[in-house]
């Protein structure tokens, strides 16, 4: 911005100084520009005149969209930011966008509120105290001059290719060490590519062409690499309505989201996934003819299951057969890609592809260990830390803690003031992924972009900026950043076209990608496998003891999540629990412990936590979500409402659930998250966890059974053998007659709008709950208020668990309002609050209800809402996430699904302006919007040719309740399992 | 009832002037010290249930223990089991009046006034359980500036607003009519400011024949208005829950059901207030265990069908063979509220068959307690329908449970309070018998033999005093 002090000219020129009409309009484009650039960063104060017509293409009240890319996690997915008036008001998955294809997960979508934050960092600090940049940057040149090859940078995976030029100019400067480390480690998985395959890389996992997909431990669908992407190749791949459907086999220890969606699981524990996976190579390498490379692991738990399991991959190989692996076990990971190897998934039309390989997982646990070892050793002098809190997610026993008081000077860039900052000299701060420049690398060829959505709230700089000023460059970041993408991604992805054209292409798409993905060959170094087996197994804990297997949960899969309420208040799709974090045991495991659920048990020396039952984990661990018990979350101890019995969410100085980081260990071949023995003890003491579901079966419990009745046919399955073969019988349904004697009620002419969830699509991730809570503006009642059954959500995701052992299905159905055509509610309102729309809705008028809860308590799906108090919206800043289309609702009224009316009303309108019908698919409700795994159908039931249509007219279609004969205008497609071979046959004998 | 049993309505062998003081000269004195404990404890009970429905409309429906499942819970209970207590008070002035059942004269004046303030208990609460009560009035029909907007002819609680509303008003004027001789001999008894009030209250009465036959016409058409209210009230109330689609609820045996339902528990209720009121006001020979024993038999009679209906219900949902029927009574009978359910068995249908044996009739002290645990036991049935129907519906993982907080227990408290309060101030300032009705039945000792028995006019009041002097 060499032209900045010229700013004068371009506003006023001066007559006959020089300025021809071609010039004037030059300096004018670049003034407007400048002027827009200007506004996105927090410059010094100013004069601010406001402008006499708003900014171009920007309309009051009008949404606009800004592709962009999602910060909560690694995975970088796609989005669209919905703005208004100057802010981000939604997040939305960009549909172009080739990683993430339209979906978006909870976290991502929750990242939205993040940005609104008033907790985080303002502005740079030098120990505890506010200074200029200018001085902290002083500080780091004099730092890092001094300390010169006794500096380190501890990041968490880099995506960024832009920021990783300028380490990379850091470590040849001034001898930087860069340490990457990811809390949710896949250290394993590519510590066994490098020594199988001389790649240290995360493959790209193309799971649509899976037919056959094992996966151990891996729950790709809930919270490991990149769920969104994972679960939308994973649904392109199983399609019952005359697509293919792939066989999924789960082997885990704990529930997973994955497990729960498979066609068959088996509950291994930890330590047996090596003879698990040893037995299925054995199996494989006698197909294939060849001997194993290493000596085969004894006690395969199940071993006639897995002799079948591997059959099947086999059946399946050479492009169709993939077996995933999760574990943080160097050994299994190295069988697994044995495996794969004799399957040829790594080859051209294979599953895995180490070609375009994954750029979301760096992390080295080794590298770590190095650093804390050397950091306690006193070699060194500056540690910069980039998106990590090692105080809080690493174990006391690495020494962390102990070690970071050697460095001279720490230097933490977290604007969220975590445990880091009790120790940290020097605070920079980063900017929100929305209030800010940046770019993403999903895999080889695949770019994202991120852009400032919003001016900026508070004074941060990202970390390529920071390294920049550090190594003398005060360029504007959108520069370094261009700058970047000018010599280093351009070349390569647009030879023909002018930089600027491409940027701004990309800018506006949000993505980038090169066409034709290398698919690198690969050989297995059969002597590097052998030495992955040597490495020590996880063993078996000794007597009573159980294993514990430590995860992330779907909603608050890190500790950086968990100053979000929205993900704090997401029930687990597993446990159905909020605001906490548990000790999962199985029904038996539970049972011979003594403890029922909500009693607080002793997880290994001091972690206390109340228990959950949960059927389908291995009776012999007991598994506990990291991401909880972050110091500071005590600021939601009063976010619920404040009354005589009211209770605080968190206790004033507690934590929103317990840590169980102290329980990870590291031994020398990196983190481990499981098998460590624990003894599990009961304290006497129980507490009220709050959950959202209290029965967890479709049965209603045995001894009120009636004799026809036990089962609640909520959630109907099938097997994929029955629907391909009879699909008119795929259904056991009463018969229902469908003619009646009554007039047709609610006659609609033009659309009736209707939906239809596909249950063999729901994996139960909970984005759409996020997404709803955000479109729609429903509040965060805390702990306390769903204990007491007062959970404000519009869509809640039900979860039952069908049948026991291993027949045991976990089954996940999102539940709305179902805008019935005969609704029960709309009778009994004594104002008429609750009426029908002449396209089918059900409607809720705020306004006129009086708060009887007649309409509640009618519902038989209880969908409704009440505001039982007046929500707490005092909070200003984060008021800006609030959508300026949805009315907040003041206490005493009912609220429910409008399956987003605004959107309709937004589509007819611009229907009618444009004159153009309004065709299928142009209004999306929110659910259906960020689906990963496009479960969710909404449009026009009339219109025959629309695909809600289609699919309500199809042989998977039934809706809840039909007997009571409200007419849902929600339709579900029955759960399809595709069942072994055997198993189909004995149900279907 | 047999009325022969009843050849003397009263006890004592009054003679007129004697049921004129025995009425009237408790108002006349200063209230005794029964009397003020009574009301101090009546009004703190009012006190605490103000404070708490206070806090309630001041703070949001969220401080009762209701939830997303069981959207009603004490309110709607504690509703019904109101309009259920003044469900007697209609039918022994009206019913029995029609029926020329005598003996009703002693205990229909306090039973008009129990009906009354029980109705006025149960307004209360359909009012307060509304999330915003301060737009309680778009409940009614009326022209109004909001479109205008009308209200949902479909919806029974419309059909509740006009159901209780035309009967309190009924109640009300009936009772008020009733009432009219004796505040006019009230006020004749009266001087000063308190003369003044009663005058303007007694209408005008002077005990001419006219006024008695113009009386008598009133009470015997209002007595015609509110036989059908007697079935119709609580019928329209039945129909909250008749017309739902939630198991448990959507019975068509609800009406008559629940019209029993309220002359068992109103009559449990008019028992124990005339059992605490003979003493306090020592009417004993007004109320006298003849009268006692009648009510029982009323208490036995519509305990046993009260019985009937829960077993029907059983059998209905058996009979059904619709799974979720079969469950919430399955649930009802030995879930997690089945404590309910048995309180309300036991209370309703077990404790009322000791009523068959004339020892416990005849024992004021075993009727006191029975008419109590009626009392309980009707408050159950309420709560029973209410919320183990709603807290296990269709699907289970909206399932939940309902534990009341203090502020419903303090409103439920609070609502007694306020029927009390009303009923200690109506014992004090109205004559609790209705002395008038009395004289018409009962025999004047100095009249002459030969004399017929006292006619309708005849002890009227004013006549009546200047006779005695």
């Amino acid at each position: 911005m060499a032209d900045t002090d010229r700013t004068d000219d371009l506003i006023l020129p001066v007559e006959g100084d020089g300025a021809s009409r071609r010039s004037f309009l030059k300096l004018a484009g670049f003034g407007v520009a400048s002027a827009a650039l200007a506004g996105c960063t927090r410059g010094p104060t100013r004069l601010v005149v406001p402008r006499p017509t708003g900014a171009e293409g920007v309309v009051p009240g009008r949404p606009y969209w800004i592709a962009t890319t999602c910060g909560g996690c690694e995975a970088a997915c796609g989005v669209l930011a919905k703005c208004r008036d100057g802010r981000p008001i939604k997040l939305e998955g960009n549909p172009q966008h080739g990683v993430s294809r339209g979906g978006l997960c909870a976290v991502g979508q929750a990242s939205l509120l993040d940005l609104y934050d008033g907790r985080l960092v303002d502005g740079a600090q030098l120990r505890g105290s506010a200074v200029e940049w200018s001085a902290l940057d002083d500080e780091m040149r004099t730092a890092l001059t001094a300390s010169r090859g006794r500096t380190r940078l501890l990041t968490r995976t880099l995506t960024s290719p832009s920021t990783r030029a300028w380490v990379a100019r850091l470590e040849k400067q001034h001898g930087v060490r860069h340490v990457e480390w990811d809390p949710r480690s896949a250290s394993a998985l590519l510590d066994a590519h490098k020594a199988c395959f001389g790649v240290r890389a995360v493959p790209q996992m193309r799971l649509e062409r899976a037919r056959v997909l094992v996966a151990f431990d891996a729950d790709f669908l809930g919270t490991w690499l990149s769920p969104v992407e994972l679960a939308k190749r994973y649904r392109a791949g199983r399609n019952p309505d005359g697509g293919a459907v792939s066989r999924h086999i789960q082997l885990e220890s704990r529930l997973s989201l994955t497990g729960c969606a498979a066609d068959e699981r088996f509950a291994i524990a930890p330590w047996e996934q090596r003879a698990a996976l040893s037995a299925i190579c054995a199996r494989l390498a006698e197909h294939a003819g060849r001997k194993p490379p290493f000596d085969l692991v004894p006690d395969a738990p199940r071993p006639d299951d897995l002799v079948r399991i591997a059959d099947e991959l086999w059946a399946a190989r050479g492009g169709g057969a993939v077996l995933l692996c999760g574990s943080d076990d160097p050994g299994a990971q190295g069988l697994a890609a044995y495996a794969n190897d004799l399957l040829g998934a790594y080859g051209d039309d294979g599953v895995l592809n180490l070609g375009a390989r994954s750029g979301i997982r760096r992390g080295d646990d080794g590298a770590l260990a190095q650093l804390v070892a050397d950091m306690a050793a006193g070699e060194v002098d500056v540690l910069i830390v980039d998106g990590l809190d090692p105080l809080y997610e690493l174990p006391g026993e690495l020494g962390f803690r102990d070690a970071v008081t050697n460095v001279g000077l720490v230097v933490t860039t977290s604007a969220q003031p975590d445990e880091l900052h009790s120790v940290a000299d020097a605070v920079a701060p980063v900017p929100h992924a929305l209030a800010c420049w940046n770019d993403s690398q999903q895999t080889a060829g695949e770019y994202s972009l991120c852009q400032p959505t919003v001016p900026a709230l508070r004074s941060a700089r990202t970390l390529r900026a920071s390294l920049a000023a550090w190594l003398g460059d005060s360029r504007e970041d959108r520069e370094l950043l261009r700058d970047h993408w000018r010599t280093e991604i351009a070349p390569r992805l647009a030879r023909n076209v002018p930089f600027d054209a491409f940027f701004d292409r990309v800018l506006h798409d949000g993505f980038v990608a090169s066409s034709g993905e290398g698919v690198l060959g690969v050989s297995l170094d059969a002597g590097a496998l052998a030495e992955l087996l040597r490495t020590a197994a996880p063993a078996a804990p000794a007597g009573d003891g159980l294993a514990l297997v430590l995860h992330a949960n779907v909603a608050v899969p890190e500790g950086r999540h968990a100053h979000n309420p929205w993900l704090q208040e997401v029930p687990d799709p597993l446990t159905t629990i909020v605001w906490d974090n548990a000790a999962c045991l199985a029904p038996e495991t539970a049972a011979r412990l003594g403890v029922k659920p909500d009693d607080v048990v002793r997880v290994g020396p001091d972690l206390e936590l109340p228990v959950r039952v949960v059927p389908g984990q291995d009776p012999r661990v007991v598994a506990v979500a990291l991401g909880y018990g972050v110091s500071g979350t005590d600021r939601f101890s009063r976010i619920g409402p404040s009354w005589l019995e009211g209770r605080l969410t968190v206790q004033e100085g507690g934590t929103v659930g317990s840590r169980a980081a102290e329980l990870l260990s590291f031994d020398a071949d990196g983190l481990r998250w499981n098998g460590r023995a624990v003894d599990v003890v009961g304290t006497g003491e129980s507490v009220e966890v709050a959950a959202t579901q209290d029965h967890h079966r479709l049965e209603v419990p045995e001894h009120l059974a009636p004799k026809r009745g036990a089962v609640r046919d909520a959630v109907l399955i099938t097997d994929l053998k029955t629907l391909q073969e009879d699909p008119a019988h795929a259904l056991h349904r009463h018969h229902v007659p469908e003619s009646t004697l009554w007039p047709d009620d609610h006659v609609t002419t033009g659309p009736r709008w209707g939906m239809a969830i596909d249950l063999a699509a729901c994996n139960g991730c909970s984005g759409c709950v996020v997404a709803c809570q955000a479109e729609n503006n429903v509040p965060v009642v805390g702990k306390d208020e769903v204990r007491r059954h007062r959970e404000m959500t519009w869509l809640r995701i039900d979860r039952y668990f069908v049948g026991h052992g291993d027949d045991l299905r976990t089954v996940h159905q999102p539940m709305m309002c179902q805008h019935c055509e005969n609704a029960p509610c709309e009778t009994v309102c004594p104002v008429l609050a609750t009426v029908h729309s002449e396209d089918g809705l059900n409607q809720q008028v705020y306004n006129r209800c009086v708060g009887t809860r007649y309409c509640a308590n009618n519902c038989p799906y209880k969908t409704r809402r009440f505001n039982w108090f007046e929500y707490e919206r005092a909070d200003e800043l984060r008021n800006l996430a609030l959508n300026p289309d949805v009315t907040v609702r003041s206490r005493g009224v009912m609220e429910k699904c409008s399956m987003c009316v605004q959107r309709i009303q937004e589509g007819k309108a611009e229907s009618s302006r444009t004159g153009d019908p309004l065709a299928d698919g142009a209004v999306k409700t929110a659910c259906q919007q960020s689906c990963p795994a496009d479960a969710i159908a909404f449009g026009d039931l009339n219109d025959p040719e629309s695909s809600v249509a289609q699919l309500v007219r199809g042989p998977r279609a039934y809706t809840v309740l039909e007997e009571l004969n409200v007419a849902p205008g929600v339709t579900y497609l029955a759960d399809v399992r595709n069942a072994p071979k055997s198993a189909a046959e004995k149900s279907h004998g | 009832m047999d009325s022969h049993a009843f050849e003397r309505v009263i006890d004592g062998d009054k003679n007129l002037t004697q049921v004129t003081e025995d009425v009237f000269s408790p108002l006349e004195k200063r209230g005794t010290g029964r009397w003020w404990t009574a009301f101090l404890v009546a009004a703190s009970a009012l006190f605490l249930g103000l404070v708490a429905i206070g806090y309630q409309v001041y703070t949001g429906i969220g401080t009762w223990g209701l939830n997303r499942t069981v959207g009603w819970g004490f309110d709607i209970t504690n509703f019904v089991f109101w309009v259920g207590i003044g469900h007697a008070g209609t039918l022994i002035s009206a019913v029995l009046l029609l029926f020329r059942q005598k003996w009703r004269t002693s205990i229909n004046r306090a039973a008009e006034a129990m009906t009354i303030f029980a109705v006025m208990c149960a307004g209360i609460f359909p009012l307060i359980h509304m999330g915003r009560p301060w737009l309680a009035h778009w409940v009614f029909p009326y022209p109004n500036p909001r479109g205008p907007l009308w209200v949902n002819w479909r919806s029974p609680l419309l059909w509740d607003v006009f159901a209780i509303g035309t009967y309190f008003t009924i109640s009300a004027l009936f009772w008020y009519v009733g009432l009219v001789p004796d505040l006019a001999t009230a006020r004749d008894r009266a001087r000063g400011i308190r003369k003044r009030i009663l005058s303007l209250f007694s209408l005008g009465w002077n005990g001419s024949a006219r006024s008695w036959s113009r009386h008598e016409i009133a009470c015997v058409l209002l007595a015609g208005l509110a036989t059908p209210l007697v079935v119709s009230v609580h019928s329209v109330v039945s129909t909250d829950f008749a017309t739902a689609v939630i198991p448990g609820w959507h019975a068509t045996l609800f009406p008559p059901y629940f019209v029993i339902g309220a002359v068992f528990s109103g009559f449990a209720m008019v028992l124990t207030l005339m059992l605490i009121a003979r003493k306090v006001m020592h009417f004993e020979d007004y109320i006298t265990p003849r009268h006692i024993g009648a009510m029982c038999k009323i208490l036995c009679f519509t305990g046993t069908i009260v019985g009937l209906a829960y077993m029907t219900e059983f059998f209905t949902a058996w009979y059904s063979a619709a799974p979720y029927e079969q469950f919430v009574f399955m649930n009802r009978a030995a879930g997690p509220m089945a404590w309910a359910f048995w309180i309300m068995v036991s209370c309703n249908v077990i404790a009322p068959q000791l009523l068959w044996f004339r020892k416990v009739r005849t024992s004021l002290a075993a009727v006191f307690v029975l008419a109590l645990v009626i009392n309980v036991g009707m408050w159950f049935e309420r709560f029973v329908i209410i919320v183990t129907s709603l807290h296990r519906d269709f699907l289970p993982s909206a399932w939940s449970a309902y534990i009341p907080t203090s502020i419903e227990i303090a409103t439920l408290i609070g609502s007694f309070g306020l029927f009390f309060t009303l009923f200690l101030l109506f014992c004090r300032f109205v004559p609790m018998i209705a002395a008038a009705e009395i004289k018409t039945v009962i025999r004047d000792r100095r009249a002459s033999d030969d004399a017929p028995p006292a006619a309708l006019p005849v002890g009227a009041a004013g006549v009546d005093e200047r006779r005695a002097a």
